[in-house]
């Protein structure tokens, strides 16, 4: 019992992750309709400037602080640079040039950093446990993970539904044609999207960062995770990247630990351990297969299809 | 011309693809003459990457459909042969059907699903179903797990150990890159191709001629799926080692490249697209064991400097060099 | 054309009903199409007509009612059955295969009715058994001489036409013509209103149309369609000097 409840606060908090990282992502498609493949490493970017300003200040907060400064500038830049050209060109051209950036940037950070991966250390105020009765200890840093999750979620949902850039998104989201129709200044809307997003990525990775190596490639994985989120939540929808990232985050979580149980009746612990991590991984897909054969717009699609 | 022509995306590419079947024929003659025995087993890796690159070809050039998960093919291909071969079953006849199966079963279960949506969550789709395929792989522990899987010896051929020999697997794999080109070739041009041309270019006029598009484009996703299995039936063969890495993501990508370098929608682009990523990483990574800090910027400015496209670009410059006119 | 009654209707609507949320698009819409007849369908922007026509094509689905073709139910018919069982239509927004020449889209079309619609092997461009008919067509709509014209490159009224020869390669016993004169000049409008005068007879036709001269020159038969319902059915001038279709739709327009 209390190993599942360790369990469910471990789907939690990743579920809480992977939602920053897809909310972004998210809202670029919807509104934007460009495919980004490169999310993924503005969350990797995320963590390694949390790692390397934290370790140069040697305080969590400032380090964090400058980490998602940093990261702004760092989207903003790619946003004028690159992604601008993007936008009016082909999904192959996006999905091309975005993984070019992928290929750059994984390497890149390899020739900076080095391939090993880096520790940040858990600030001290959050170090520690909390009892969860039965003698079950939970790490204070996981809780914060899952109240500042929490927390952005709130913001954005505020944000989203409460002002007036938030009805822009929406619309945007809607019928992105309409906006210009508005006389609205799209260019400018698509960069405060795009720095937003990247932020999230970039504040996931950096809050992750204390308690998962960071390491080049740490992003791949987390795009496609993201994908997945927001196929089933539903393209360009914000509380769907929330439902979607939860029940991935909770699955996987569960599937993996369930099934590493499951796998050592039949094989030793270091097998067990390999199947599961394939056949947990695998799971993520099949949800996404179901939904989608039974909603092919996703459990909440923001476009009004006809 | 006195007939009207109905494909207005390329021309006729009979001459090229004679060419370079003829120069490719002749490989393994010349380095046996020149002594440049490395040159067949790099050969014959570019002509399997060719395969692959020309699978993805029929559905992303003719299908307009942008699979990210084509490399999953490979890995199911690959996977069946290697674990075949480690059983003892690796024999051609058993090996080869298997990897086509396998490969196009996974393409038909998986297309049934991603074929339903278009787009952005298409390529997302191809792509989350390319991941799991590489789990999976990650989960055969029994063969290697994580690691991969060396393997015994290469696939028999009715009990002989002909593909040993790397001129015979040189024109094995040359024939089934043969094939599949004059195959995919006369399709594109057939009925089913034009059907899926049309399909790529208006959708719901197609169906309202009658054409179940649904239809067409599972078959044309699941023979792509096979031509991709076979490819990844060669590359156990040729590298004598499988791994989840074959399947990964970061190879579907390298496949897009591949198509559209050599240019989408021409067949035997695909082979000069295999050719020049390959040339691509052998000359960079010459240079640097960083050669992809190097390759990913050449991908992007290669995006961004070609206005209007990258499939524009290339029809004009075949334009060009066919001397004809453009507007 | 007087004793309707002894000609059974090849497409016939009962009761259709759609409505996109509160909206009631379709409410209640019945009507029908006899043999070799024009039944044109005007209305005011807005009123409805071009979603019924989707759900006749089988784009939409309808809410409630039912479409029937030749006496056979097909509310539920997929729309490439549809098109198998002899429904053709035209898209108010041009829909051609831009990237085909002009005989390469009609002969597309022939061969949706070949007996092998999907051969691998055999080249289509050298296909006679496509191309002979498909050029034929061509003639047919008067684009004969454009055939090796790329389809993306033809002028809007060529387009136009092309949709016509499209429609007609599928052998239909109803085509379904949404807007076919929309964004046409007045010669463009008078060829093709000759154009679709030749096919009287031989199709049965449902026609949407804004151009209020081809609609009364055309129809056998005329459908007033306002606010999802129809307002009135009648010859031509029935409609025409109806007080109820004059005061709802044609309100001060000249005619």
């Amino acid at each position: 019992m209390s190993l599942l409840a360790i369990q469910v606060l471990n789907g939690l908090q990743l579920g809480l992750l992977m939602f920053l990282v897809a909310a972004g992502l998210t809202l670029v498609f919807g509104v934007m309709d460009f495919i980004n493949l490169a999310h993924g490493v503005q969350y990797m970017m995320g963590a390694y400037l949390a790692a390397t300003f934290i370790g140069w200040t040697g305080h969590f907060v400032i380090g964090l602080g400058m980490a998602l400064i940093g990261i702004m500038i760092f989207g903003l830049l790619l946003e004028r640079v690159m992604f601008r050209h993007l936008y009016a060109r082909s999904h192959l051209d996006q999905v091309l040039a975005t993984f070019g950036l992928i290929l750059f940037l994984n390497q890149g950070v390899k020739m900076v950093w080095g391939a090993a991966p880096l520790g940040v250390p858990v600030p001290e105020w959050f170090q520690g446990s909390v009892l969860l009765g039965d003698g079950i200890l939970y790490p204070v840093y996981r809780f914060v993970i899952i109240g500042s999750g929490l927390l952005m979620a709130l913001v954005l949902w505020l944000v989203v539904e409460k002002t007036r850039l938030g009805m822009l998104v929406r619309a945007g989201a809607s019928n992105a044609t309409m906006l210009s129709a508005l006389g609205v200044d799209v260019r400018k809307l698509f960069m405060v999207i795009f720095a937003f997003g990247t932020m999230l990525a970039g504040f996931a990775g950096a809050m992750a960062a204390p308690i998962l190596s960071v390491e080049p490639g740490m992003g791949d994985q987390v795009l496609i995770l993201a994908f997945v989120v927001i196929v089933i939540g539903g393209i360009g929808s914000i509380r769907g990247a929330f439902a979607g990232a939860l029940l991935v985050g909770l699955i996987d979580t569960l599937a993996r630990s369930y099934s590493v149980d499951f796998m050592r009746l039949f094989v030793g612990p270091a097998a067990a351990r390999g199947i599961a991590n394939g056949l947990s991984s695998m799971f993520i897909y099949l949800l996404m297969a179901l939904v989608l054969f039974l909603r092919p717009d996703g459990l909440f699609p923001a476009r009004g299809r006809t | 011309m006195s007939s009207p022509l109905i494909f207005s995306t390329k021309r006729s590419s009979f001459w090229p693809v004679v060419v370079l079947c003829l120069g490719l024929a002749l490989v393994p003659v010349v380095a046996v003459l020149t002594k440049q025995g490395h040159w067949v087993s790099l050969t014959t890796q570019m002509m399997i990457l060719a395969l692959a690159a020309l699978s993805l070809d029929l559905i992303l050039g003719i299908g307009g459909l942008l699979s990210f998960g084509h490399a999953a093919f490979i890995g199911l291909g690959a996977y069946t042969t290697g674990i075949l071969i480690q059983e003892g079953k690796g024999d051609l006849l058993i090996a080869l059907p298997m990897s086509l199966v396998v490969s196009g079963l996974f393409a038909f279960v998986t297309g049934i699903v991603a074929l339903r949506t278009r787009g952005v969550v298409f390529i997302m789709i191809t792509l989350a179903f390319g991941q799991m395929a590489y789990f999976a792989a990650q989960a055969l522990y029994a063969y290697g797990g994580d690691d991969g899987l060396t393997l015994d010896g290469r696939s028999t051929v009715f009990g002989l150990k002909l593909l040993s020999n790397k001129i015979v697997f040189y024109y094995l794999t040359f024939a089934c890159l043969a094939g599949c080109l004059l195959l995919l070739q006369r399709l594109s041009r057939a009925r089913f191709g034009r059907v899926l041309l049309g399909a790529r270019d208006n959708a719901v006029r197609m169906e309202t001629l009658g054409y179940d598009v649904f239809r067409v484009r599972l078959m044309a996703y699941v023979l792509s799926g096979m031509i991709a299995g076979l490819a990844g039936f060669l590359l156990a063969n040729h590298t004598e080692f499988v791994s989840p890495a074959y399947a990964a993501w970061q190879r579907s990508g390298d496949l897009i490249f591949m198509v559209i370098i050599g240019g989408v929608g021409s067949l035997w682009g695909a082979v000069g697209g295999a050719l020049t990523y390959l040339l691509l990483e052998e000359g960079l990574s010459g240079l640097t064991e960083h050669w992809k800090v190097i390759f990913g910027p050449l991908i992007i400015l290669f995006v961004l400097l070609t206005h209007g496209g990258i499939e524009g670009v290339v029809a004009r410059l075949r334009d060009m060099m066919a001397g004809g006119r453009h507007d | 054309m007087t004793d309707t009654a002894a000609i059974r209707p090849v497409l016939q609507i009962e009761g259709l009903k759609k409505s996109f949320g509160a909206l009631n698009v379709t409410n209640g819409v019945s009507l029908s199409v006899n043999p070799g007849e024009i039944h044109a369908l005007i209305g005011p922007n807005g009123a409805g007509k071009t979603t019924l026509i989707h759900q006749i094509a089988g784009l939409l689905r309808p809410d409630a009612g039912h479409i029937l073709f030749d006496g056979r139910d097909i509310t539920t018919t997929s729309m490439p059955q549809r098109a198998r069982l002899g429904l053709a239509r035209t898209f108010q927004i041009t829909s051609i295969v831009p990237s085909l020449t002009a005989l390469g889209n009609v002969a597309l079309a022939v061969q949706a009715g070949a007996d092998k619609p999907l051969g691998f092997w055999t080249p289509v461009d050298v296909d006679d058994s496509l191309n002979s008919p498909a050029q034929a067509l061509l003639e047919t709509v008067g684009l004969g001489a454009r055939a090796g014209v790329i389809a993306g490159q033809l002028s809007h009224g060529e387009k136009r036409a092309l949709e016509i020869a499209m429609a007609l390669a599928l052998k239909p016993r109803v085509i379904l013509l949404d807007e076919p004169m929309a964004g046409m000049g007045h010669e463009e409008s008078a060829r093709l209103t000759d154009l679709l005068k030749s096919l009287k007879g031989t199709y049965a036709m449902l026609l949407v149309e804004h151009d209020m001269e081809a609609v009364f020159s055309l129809a056998d038969c005329v459908s007033v369609l306002v606010d999802g319902h129809v307002l009135a059915t009648g010859s031509a001038d029935m409609v025409r000097n109806d007080p109820q279709v004059r005061a709802a739709y044609l309100g001060d327009e000249a005619f």
